[in-house]
């Protein structure tokens, strides 16, 4: 499998980065000798073994830890009292 | 300095915590290494004279009780900066303490600071750090190891006695055996990962560093045990550790050598390597552990397709760095705070994690790397079948120089292939200090056991490190 200039461009869009032409170029050096390195897993037999160890405890739905709403929200780069602000998601950004 | 021994001063009257804690916030500030991101000298002293208070009254918390001790800082901790070495996060103050943090102040233990690191934890030698690189304490031109380096250090160097890291694919071990420290990677399930910044979720796991095997254990048994909290951390009541640590007697272990990690080991490493296993009672026995060639491919796919889906939080709305030009869309917030937000190293995983995970390419990549992690899995299962601990070093290789890795990401992925296996496999597995090379610096010794089987793992290392 090969990671050309075009993979790059594309998996950069999904992942919402930005990448100068220079980083590109460089990413997909960097990216295509991982992803050969990777390719030793086209050999693996590996299969039907057992899934990796991993508890679920479930415990009630209730609230324990108070309301943090004031703490959560001070946080924010951006708000208008108890909303956080943002750029226009519908029409003209303006 | 081992907190055994300074518990006992605080106990005898030769130190207060303010003695100690003044002494750590002091040394932690001077140090020229790059361990701390930020020391809180306020928060500790009120700590400290609480913790002074307490003792003199007869009220005592344990062994933790009064002792300077640092925090990784992908750990949240309430009303100081958590950055996790991220210039997203670099104004960032947590409204809550990490359960880990929460038991650390139950137990009476003082936070001085916190601990510089590879940004996300994504590293191998503390280089990736935003806000510069940590050094080593024996040549600070070379590397302390990562991504828990700034932990590793501030024990390796004397500043605290006891620190806590994380571990996902070594980031525990790795950094604690270059520094000469003793570093634990808990089972999968057994520490609360409540309020640790997420990276890889079915690999990360916090650990203790200590100067000692009976410090790490003091450390492991406070953090340690079930947190409703966190639904992955186990409900199975935790052993003892350092009981198992204090006294590990000298019935016979049987101690597997895998093939698979003596090749390519050079002279002086295995010279290093037989020399540490050279204990009382040890039976070295030689076991196969025949799908290692594909743990670190796995690990780099499955660890960078969690990370670049826990990353996707980071969008500059609710928390963290915004970047937004006057007539920004909704979406040119998310791409311009992420692109300026995160470093090259977290912007390189979140894109191998991206493509492992696209369409066209996830039954290649991420499926295949699934399938490989079950096979190395399998193969320890198959293993301790024969023997109590599966031992090699921690690291191929001493501290390297700065800079030596850092041009090939390929390489700096493979400082870890001795560490990556257990992450996979979701076992305990502890770095203990062997002795140093001819430039006076660290090798280290990682002995890996069975799910949950901390207790006999503390007790071998201990009885590693008392052969020395």
């Amino acid at each position: 499998m090969s990671v050309d200039r075009e993979v790059v461009r594309h998996v950069a869009a999904l992942a919402r980065l930005r990448l100068t032409e220079d980083q590109e170029a460089v990413l997909t050096r960097q990216l295509a000798d991982i992803v050969g390195y990777v390719d030793v897993l086209e050999r693996s037999s590996g299969g039907d073994a057992p899934a990796p160890p991993g508890a679920s405890a479930v415990r009630a739905d209730e609230v324990v830890n108070g309301d943090r709403s004031a703490e959560l929200l001070a946080a924010a780069p951006d708000r208008d009292g108890d909303r956080l602000r943002v750029p226009a998601v519908l029409g003209d950004p303006g | 300095m081992t907190a055994g021994a300074l518990a006992a001063d605080l106990r005898t009257g030769a130190a207060t915590s303010r003695d100690l804690t003044t002494r750590a916030l002091d040394a932690a500030e001077a140090s020229p290494l790059g361990a701390f991101l930020t020391v809180d000298r306020e928060g500790a002293l009120a700590a400290a004279d609480a913790a002074d208070a307490e003792l003199s009254d007869g009220r005592d918390r344990g062994p933790l009780h009064g002792l300077p001790i640092a925090v990784k800082d992908n750990l949240c901790t309430r009303g100081l900066r958590t950055t996790c070495a991220s210039r997203f996060l670099e104004g960032w103050v947590p409204p809550y303490d990490a359960t880990v943090v929460t038991r650390l102040r139950a137990a009476g233990a003082v936070i001085v600071g916190k601990t510089n690191m590879d940004e996300f934890a994504m590293g191998s030698s503390n280089e990736n750090s935003a806000f510069g690189p940590v050094r080593h304490p024996v040549d600070p031109e070379r590397v302390p190891g990562g991504s828990s380096g700034g932990s590793a250090v501030a024990v390796a160097a004397g500043i605290v006695p006891l620190a806590l890291g994380s571990d996902t694919g070594g980031s525990v071990r790795q950094p604690a055996s270059l520094c000469g420290v003793v570093g634990l990677r808990p089972t999968y399930g057994r520490v609360s990962r409540s309020g640790l910044i997420a990276f890889a979720s079915s690999l990360d796991q916090v650990g203790p560093v200590a100067a000692d095997v009976a410090g790490a254990a003091a450390l492991y048994d406070v953090v340690a045990g079930p947190d409703p909290l966190d639904s992955t951390c186990s409900d199975r009541p935790p052993a003892h550790a350092s009981t198992a640590a204090a006294t590990p007697g000298d019935a016979p272990v049987r101690v597997g050598l895998p093939a698979q990690y003596l090749e390519g080991l050079s002279g002086e490493a295995r010279g290093v390597l037989d020399a540490a296993l050279d204990v009382p009672g040890f039976e070295v026995v030689g076991v196969e552990l025949p799908h290692t060639e594909y743990a670190v491919a796995a690990y780099y796919v499955l660890a960078s397709a969690e990370a670049s889906s826990n990353l996707a939080r980071f969008d500059g709305i609710r928390y963290g760095r915004r970047v937004q030009r006057p007539g920004a869309t909704l979406e040119d917030v998310y791409v311009e705070s992420r692109t300026a937000g995160f470093g090259a190293e977290v912007q390189r995983r979140i894109m191998l994690g991206t493509f492992a995970l696209s369409a066209g390419y996830y039954d290649a990549y991420y499926g295949k790397a699934e399938r490989a992690r079950r096979a190395v899995t399998a193969d320890f299962e198959a293993a301790f079948a024969g023997v109590d601990v599966i031992a090699s070093l921690t690291s191929p290789t001493t501290a390297f120089p700065l800079g030596a890795r850092t041009a090939d990401p390929l390489a700096m992925y493979l400082s870890d292939v001795f560490t990556i296996p257990a992450s996979l496999a979701g076992l305990p597995s502890i770095s203990v200090p062997v002795g140093v090379d001819g430039d006076g610096l660290p090798w280290g010794l990682q002995l890996t056991a069975p799910a949950f089987a901390e207790a006999p793992l503390f007790a071998a290392a201990a009885r590693v490190e008392a052969a020395r």
